[in-house]
């Protein structure tokens, strides 16, 4: 059964890979998320989620060329598909949702 | 073989397929990363490659774990009584030799069931470790009925005949290793099966 919302970790890698964009792949989604998000990932967590959202269609795969820097293994870029977009919409509508209306949440006091 | 090789080689047998994990790690160290940093994203990807697996194809995890502890035990129950008598002049002479009956050392007499609860253990790893399946399910089920065996041992309880060579890696003195050593031994016993296999692929059912 494919799960309607996402995990507050596979939002911040879909986000993440919106926001770096074509060159999307476990390095940079990391720091994207350690640096904006100031939470610490392990790259493995990462491939491992990706590769869920991958089977959920919510994300595509591509290799890029292999490189000596990387012992001749090659990048694997992703992008968000329009199914993983809506996702992404739709688990920020519910959140939205969720957070209205709670008075301990308005004005910073939270 | 250093412990960066180490590392990528234990990732690549045990989270198999992760090409391009492996890639993005080596370009990191390059970049100067730590030895720690490396062996913390080597364990968590090994550990959460396992847990998905796992949910995957549950019911074949339970079958290896079934597998695993019935290997494990039978071999205990066939062979762990002629390994352990195979003991019976030796051990005593070292120890004479070693004058350990005169400093009272006595618990070292458990020794000679060392052999084969070391065998037992690295061959039911080694039956589990087929080259498409990961058999953390067996390493944690190792765990969990050694820290209960451990427990009857302590109670004292009677322990059933054939778990007494796994109880005899975790007595008293050796209070934690029998923790460690039980799992461990497992994951020797599985690696070393899949080390010496073809990899069948990166996708498939645990057994």
């Amino acid at each position: 059964m494919v799960r309607q919302h996402l995990t507050d970790f596979e939002l911040m890698i879909l986000l993440a890979v919106l926001r770096i964009g074509d060159q999307a792949y476990g390095v940079p989604i990391a720091r994207e998320i350690e640096e904006t998000a100031r939470r610490s990932v392990l790259l493995g967590a990462i491939y491992t989620a990706l590769d869920r959202l991958e089977e959920n269609g919510l994300v595509t795969s591509t290799y890029g060329d292999p490189t000596p820097a990387r012992g001749g293994r090659a990048k694997r870029f992703f992008k968000v598909t329009g199914k993983g977009l809506k996702a992404v919409k739709e688990t920020q509508r519910a959140f939205t949702a969720l957070w209205s209306g709670i008075p301990q949440l308005k004005g910073g006091t939270a | 073989m250093n412990p960066q090789n180490l590392a990528f080689k234990l990732l690549g047998l045990l989270a198999p397929g992760r090409e391009a994990l492996a890639g993005d790690l080596l370009e990191q160290v390059q970049k100067g990363r730590s030895a720690l940093w490396l062996w913390r994203q080597v364990i968590g990807a090994i550990v959460t490659g396992c847990i998905r697996d796992v949910r995957e194809d549950r019911i074949g995890a339970l079958k290896v774990v079934a597998i695993g502890w019935a290997t494990m035990l039978g071999f205990f129950f066939i062979a762990g009584d002629f390994l352990a008598h195979s003991g019976d002049q030796t051990v005593p002479r070292l120890l004479s030799y070693l004058g350990a009956h005169h400093a009272g050392v006595l618990w070292l007499e458990r020794l000679r069931y060392v052999p084969a609860t070391v065998i037992g253990c690295v061959l039911s790893g080694w039956i589990v470790g087929r080259p498409v399946l990961f058999y953390a399910a067996s390493v944690c089920v190792a765990l969990a009925v050694a820290a209960t065996a451990i427990a009857w041992y302590a109670a004292p309880v009677s322990v059933p005949h054939t778990l007494f060579y796994v109880v005899m890696l975790a007595l008293p003195y050796w209070w934690w290793s029998g923790l460690l050593i039980v799992p461990l031994l497992i994951v020797v016993g599985g690696l070393w099966r899949v080390a010496s296999s073809e990899p069948l692929g990166t996708k498939g059912t645990l057994w």
